[in-house]
């Protein structure tokens, strides 16, 4: 019974294991060569002029670069943006909140997708397609983060909040002198998620972008990829230096990453 | 005392929000500058004109930026990227800066951003492609500018020039006919006995010849050679297909107007037949994702592609190879073809010092077309053929000839349309045998007429 | 009193602000500018003619529209299912003491954090027949005679296999890491409890780790049904939604329909369609939770 479990979680492991493993392998390989059975991916000679060609002739590293930033920048503000929101919608007494609460959730319900065509025209008219404004702004209205964040907030006591405006603490210091340090993890989490829907994002930036310094790198690598297969080396060094740096980002957050996802399970 | 608190709070939040949002734009423009390559994103800035004085020639004039977008993949991208680096270097007082587009979304990429304003100064398109760019008001017609540059129409290849003209106007310059064309590997041939004292394959031409030497080829050679490499979905099967149909007298999809679909059913159920024989019997490898590089390497003994792997064919170490036109497997002389244009989209606005220098480009590169027929298309000015540099080049001339044959799409506003929608999706179930001909111009006939409504 | 009401307001207001100015122009506006698109014919480059209901009237019969949803609606009954079966037994595995427990974790989910084009070409070469891995694995094990070949791509049940294997490898890994911190959320006195009753692991499985799991694989069927419907890039790189169209997903035909044969207000309207279809699914599921909740009370 234990032997069967290690077998079939060693093969599960494989199994995921297998394509990451074949990219690297078929990456530091010649290119041109006469690959017969699969054995022949893993025997010599091996070779990094590919990388090097890639790296220096191709854009790749701009749209990395651009996919980060991009990522990293929608992560912070959209965090920020929700907080203020979802803190108002928590703490703040003030008129027609229930409806605007309903406003937020109301939201929820308009998938991305089905206002794409429409929110291209949009950004049209507003001259924002073609840059990085265009890319990061529109992804920023988060009703998502709002809510889940509101809801964290909600469990933060009131006296505390009270027991610093006696001590003639405004608004804004409760805001971030309370709530945003009680709520370190729910952030993290929503940033997280944030990053990593960002960095996936493909149709925008598909539909909105024409200058290749724009790209992210979904739309780059497929500009990448010849319109005839070739050999096998070009592309998977494409997806090897596509793929480690971000491999690198979670190997090193992992705890905090893993976290952040069980986090929203709670909530969610 | 908290009112004030809240004000300054608020104020500050609002700034910082905006700042960010501000640094993220500069940013932006500093990192297109940065990477030297203005395409759209640069349209705004006058970068251009900031370039060093050294560099302007003697009219004193400002050094005019050009941005040019392509689709060229592999070896026809390396070549225009020379004819580029060639024209900036003669030309001190223009710089063309080129970027290159996935192919698969040049076209969709060029209308919307021309749509937005943020389209380039010089473009690529087919000659197919043409009628639709120009109905949606992508191109701008070029009679004005050119007269001013001082082009001479006349010296283009007359035939490819009457494509590119609508109701009198010019909207494009022809740079090159890229046909369908036939490749050969030299030494399965002659392993095969098929390779003639004149160093030519040996093979009638006839329907019946054509099987038979493919017959020839399957069995006189090892079994990990593919007699034909093909592929087997899209463009080259349809393009074959094209030439065949066209061989037995098909007149193109739709009706001389352009209003009706108007396949000649019987032409295309023959052509379409044949070619599916040729899956069937094993003469092409079936899916081969491989194919263009199993010519390359020697396990498939010929191959039908554009002319464009010419150049890439060339550039194979120990590689002995041969072109020639398609073989006239029916009645009439015909292939498959298409022309590679300059155009100068719709900008937001128009700047005549940009245009002139633009079409300046055009012809230049058209006039140096032996460059750009490096890479196998045949120039589009006859004077180009005559040049030395073009005739020292091998190859070229054993399908120069095939410019003539080529039998062009009608002008139509929709022939991408109907290709990449209609002919592919239909003929390609018949190459994977899953379609009869016959059931496959039913439906092509029932899309094409659909399509033309749209 | 009324003074101290206002700036209350105005307060909230300016934290409101930022979420509301992007929310308003980037989400409503376009929800509105939507609606005034699929009444005309609407280029890439320009509004042209007002044609009314037309794009209305062709939608519902467009045989292509429905097809398209018809295919992602497959794409959800083929990857929600498997999905939540493979989460769970990689959190189970992942789950289990040994020196390998974190390695497992963390190859699981690490698929998760490629870019999606970087996953469906690595798919895509998998798959490829001739020289890809699968199929170079199965003619090296001779399940696959040396002379044949599976082309997985050309037929449409094995393209959609491909699609789900594909997507599961590439996004297993959120819904497993959920799966997987509930499982450890499990106290261990109730499994000590449970083995002192003379319990086997078939049925401490059955009876108690899965019940646990129950309410967060609802919130991940939940999420993974609406996610589904809206796939397109892998499909895109993967089969283009052929052969024949036959994977075509709704999001790729607006994104033809729009872009490629240039009539944005067309494209508009089937984005309202299946802008509707999503919200009767998430009020379906509401309201399915909801009355299952009930009775579980």
């Amino acid at each position: 019974m234990k032997w069967l479990y290690r077998i079939i979680s060693a093969c599960m492991a494989t199994l995921f294991a297998a394509p990451l493993v074949w990219m690297l392998v078929v990456s530091i390989k010649e290119e041109g060569m006469k690959i017969i059975t699969v054995l022949d991916w893993f025997k010599p000679p091996y070779s990094l002029d590919v990388y090097k060609e890639i790296l220096t002739g191709t854009k790749l590293t701009v749209w990395i670069g651009n996919s980060l930033l991009v990522a990293a920048l929608v992560m912070v503000l959209t965090v920020a943006v929700a907080a203020l929101a979802g803190f108002a919608l928590s703490k703040l007494p003030f008129r027609y909140r229930t409806l605007m609460f309903f406003v937020v959730l109301a939201g929820l319900l308009i998938p991305g997708e089905a206002t794409i065509i429409p929110l291209y025209q949009v950004a049209k008219d507003m001259d924002l397609l073609n840059s990085y404004q265009g890319l990061i702004i529109p992804a920023l209205a988060s009703p998502v983060a709002v809510i889940v964040l509101k809801s964290f907030f909600d469990g933060i006591p009131n006296d505390l909040l009270e027991s610093v405006q006696i001590d003639g603490g405004g608004t804004w210091r409760i805001f971030i002198r309370i709530i945003l340090p009680l709520t370190r993890p729910a952030l993290a989490s929503m940033a997280i998620l944030t990053f990593i829907g960002s960095w996936n994002n493909f149709l925008w930036p598909f539909l909105s972008i024409t200058d290749d310094n724009l790209f992210t790198l979904p739309m780059g690598i497929p500009t990448l990829m010849g319109q005839y297969s070739e050999d096998y080396v070009k592309p998977m060094v494409i997806n090897a230096i596509a793929s480690i740096p971000i491999i690198i980002l979670f190997v090193t957050f992992e705890r905090q990453i893993v976290k952040g996802i069980s986090m929203s399970g709670i909530k969610g | 005392m908290k009112k004030r608190s809240i004000g300054v709070t608020a104020m500050a939040l609002l700034l910082s929000f905006s700042m960010v949002l501000s640094a993220c734009g500069g940013n932006g423009n500093s990192g297109s500058n940065a990477n030297g390559n203005n395409s759209a994103a640069g349209a705004g800035n006058e970068e251009g004109a900031s370039g060093n004085a050294s560099d302007s020639t003697d009219n004193g004039g400002e050094k005019v930026s050009l941005s040019f977008w392509t689709l060229f993949d592999g070896g026809d991208g390396a070549n225009m990227q020379t004819l580029v680096d060639e024209f900036n270097k003669t030309h001190s007082d223009i710089q063309v800066k080129n970027t290159k587009l996935a192919w698969g979304e040049y076209y969709t990429k060029l209308i919307t951003a021309v749509g937005n304003g943020n389209g380039p100064d010089i473009g690529i398109s087919h000659t197919s492609r043409l009628p639709d760019l120009i109905n949606q008001g992508v191109v701008t017609d070029l009679d004005t500018t050119a007269t001013d540059a001082g082009v001479d129409w006349n010296t283009f290849n007359q035939n490819l020039l009457d494509a590119t003209v609508v109701d009198g106007k010019h909207y494009a310059v022809p740079i090159d006919t890229h046909p369908f064309i036939m490749y050969y590997n030299v030494k399965l041939l002659k392993d095969a006995g098929l390779l003639g004292d004149d160093g030519k394959p040996v093979m009638e031409q006839s329907a019946d010849g054509f099987l038979n030497f493919l017959k020839t080829l399957k069995e006189k050679l090892p079994n990990k050679v593919t007699p034909f490499a093909l592929s087997n979905a899209n463009d080259d099967p349809y393009r074959l297909w094209w030439a065949l149909y066209s061989q037995l007298g098909g007149n193109d999809l739709i009706s001389d107007d352009l209003t009706v679909a108007d396949i000649d059913k019987e032409k295309g159920i023959q052509a379409a037949d044949y070619i599916q024989k040729l899956f069937t019997e094993g003469y092409i490898k079936k899916n081969d994702p491989d194919f263009y590089k199993n010519f390359q390497s020697g396990t498939a003994a010929i191959m039908m592609t554009g002319v464009w792997a010419t150049g890439t064919w060339e550039s194979t170490k120990n590689f002995e190879f041969g072109a020639m036109p398609i073989p006239k497997i029916y009645d009439q002389e015909a292939t498959w073809g298409d022309s590679h244009t300059i155009i100068l989209p719709t900008t937001k606005k128009e700047d005549s010092a940009k245009r002139k220098a633009a079409i300046t480009f055009a012809n230049w590169v058209a006039d140096n077309g032996q460059i750009w027929a490096k890479a196998g298309h045949i120039p589009s000015k006859p004077s180009v053929l005559e040049k030395q540099e073009f005739k020292d080049m091998p190859y070229r001339s054993d399908y120069a000839s095939v410019a003539s044959m080529v039998k062009f799409n009608k002008p139509s506003v929709k022939t991408a349309q109907i290709r990449d929608n209609v002919s592919f999706k239909f003929l390609n179930e018949v190459w994977a045998n899953k379609m009869t001909p016959a059931e496959a111009m039913d439906k092509m006939q029932e899309n094409v007429q659909k399509t033309l409504d749209e | 009193m009324k003074m101290k009401k206002i700036r209350a307001d105005i307060q909230a207001l300016l934290f409101l602000l930022p979420f509301l100015v992007v929310y308003i122009l980037f989400t409503l506006w376009p929800m509105v500018k939507g609606v005034e698109m699929t009444f005309y014919k609407w280029t890439l480059i320009k509004k042209m003619d007002f044609i009314g209901w037309d794009n209305y009237r062709q939608v519902l019969q467009d045989r292509e529209v429905w097809e398209a949803l018809w295919h992602s609606a497959i794409f959800v009954v083929l990857t929600t299912p498997t999905m939540i079966v493979l989460s769970i037994s990689l959190a189970l595995i992942a789950n289990r003491k040994s020196l390998l427990q974190k390695f497992y974790r963390s190859i699981f989910f690490i698929p998760s954090v490629l870019s999606v084009a970087v996953a469906s070409y690595l798919g895509l070469f998998v798959f490829q027949p001739y020289t890809g891995l699968v199929n170079s694995i199965l003619h090296l094990i001779q399940l696959l005679p040396g002379d044949q070949e599976i082309f997985w791509l050309t037929e449409t049940s094995l393209a959609w296999i491909v699609i789900t294997l594909i997507t599961l490898w590439w996004t297993v890994g959120f819904n497993f890491i959920l799966h997987l911190s509930a499982i450890q959320e499990i106290p261990d006195e109730i499994y000590e409890a449970a083995r002192l009753d003379g319990a086997n692991n078939n049925q401490i499985f059955w009876r108690i780790t899965l019940p646990y799991l129950t309410p967060i694989t609802k919130t991940i069927m939940m999420l993974q049904i609406i996610a589904s419907f809206k796939v397109f890039m892998q499909i895109y790189i993967i089969t283009g939604g052929g052969p024949l169209d036959q994977t075509r997903p709704i999001i790729q035909l607006i994104y033809q329909t729009g872009f490629r044969k240039n009539n944005l207000g067309y494209a508009a309207t089937m984005s309202y369609l299946l802008f509707v279809i999503l919200l009767v699914l998430s009020a379906l599921q509401y309201w399915i939770n909801n009355r299952k909740g009930a009775e579980d009370r």
